[in-house]
């Protein structure tokens, strides 16, 4: 986080806040989402909710890949890991994720090998300490996360290790904006971009229109 | 998974030019800086982490006031310290 104090400047805050509530207009109310849990965390930690104005609502989005992924997604795992041979790798806040028939723990407890790792290149170790294994990592997360994973791929191919795979379900944060700006239930002003994607991704890449309406994006300069 | 953690690069791999030591919070583990090869850090400097790559330089005060952050989340913090003294990169 650059400019720590400059944020934390309580006169500076009270004018944004007045020049906030100057700007709403009366009778109307906003919404804005914040997409990362970071965001909410500092929001409630900070009390910033109850500092903006009464017609400013915040609301929580879906920046957490593990709370968004399809329970079918996990029930293919358990189904790869389950195969002969195969180790599963996983990331530790996956293990607890319900399929329809249980979760990565429920499944390693029945004896499936699944394995949990802080890194996907942990991944690696293990297939090279287990060549008569076939090793799968449960690749998973938004724009944070791939580049480690396709980083991991391009080393497991320079050193020809050929039991290494991977199961895919890596997701992007735009589409999932744009599919919450589709919602018919859902009336958005805007959004609180999510600031390790913006590293990855740059701010450009938010930088778009919704057709036929003043909505907007940006990204943030915080830790999410 | 979630977490951008700083650590402080300590000292770059003598054979693997894409692996380097750091220090978080007083766990010395390897990572991979391989995705800024473009303008590698160096001993001293800091490095924003997740899943073991360093994702971006930080400098030293945003590492103070992220580390601020994450300790102030508590259990999702010392998850991922946990899981990072595990890891085997190499």
């Amino acid at each position: 986080m650059r400019f720590v104090d400059e944020f934390r400047d309580a006169d500076k805050a009270r004018a944004l806040a007045v020049k906030i509530a100057a700007l709403c207009e009366p009778g109307r109310e906003y919404k804005f989402m914040e997409v990362c849990g970071g965001h909410t965390h500092t929001i409630y930690k900070h009390g910033i909710e109850d500092y903006l104005p009464e017609a400013i609502t915040l609301v929580h989005g879906p920046g957490c890949p593990v709370c968004v992924i399809p329970m079918g997604r996990v029930d293919d795992a358990i189904h790869l890991a389950s195969q002969p041979g195969v180790i599963m790798t996983s990331f530790g806040d996956m293990m607890r994720v319900p399929g329809s028939s249980g979760s990565f723990f429920d499944a390693k407890a029945s004896g499936t090998d699944i394995r949990m790792v802080y890194s996907p290149l942990d991944s690696l170790k293990i297939a090279r300490q287990n060549p008569d294994r076939k090793v799968v990592f449960m690749a998973i997360g938004f724009e944070t996360t791939a580049p480690s994973t396709a980083m991991t791929m391009r080393r497991a191919a320079a050193e020809g290790l050929s039991n290494f795979s991977v199961f895919c379900n890596h997701v992007t944060i735009i589409p999932a904006i744009k599919a919450i700006l589709d919602s018919p239930d859902l009336r958005l002003d805007g959004f609180i971009g999510p600031g390790h994607v913006s590293t990855v991704i740059g701010c450009t890449a938010s930088r778009w229109s919704w057709p036929g309406s003043s909505r907007w994006t940006s990204c943030s300069p915080s830790t999410c | 998974m979630c977490l951008g953690i700083p650590g402080e690069v300590i000292e770059l791999h003598p054979e693997q030019p894409d692996l380097a030591k750091v220090n978080v919070s007083g766990v010395r583990r390897l990572i991979n800086i391989g995705l800024l090869s473009d303008d590698p850090p160096k001993p001293g400097e800091w490095v924003l982490i997740h899943v073991g790559f360093a994702l971006s330089k930080i400098d030293e005060a945003e590492a103070a006031a992220a580390m601020e952050f994450l300790e102030s989340i508590g259990q999702a913090y010392e998850d991922e310290i946990a899981a990072m003294r595990e890891s085997l990169i190499e």
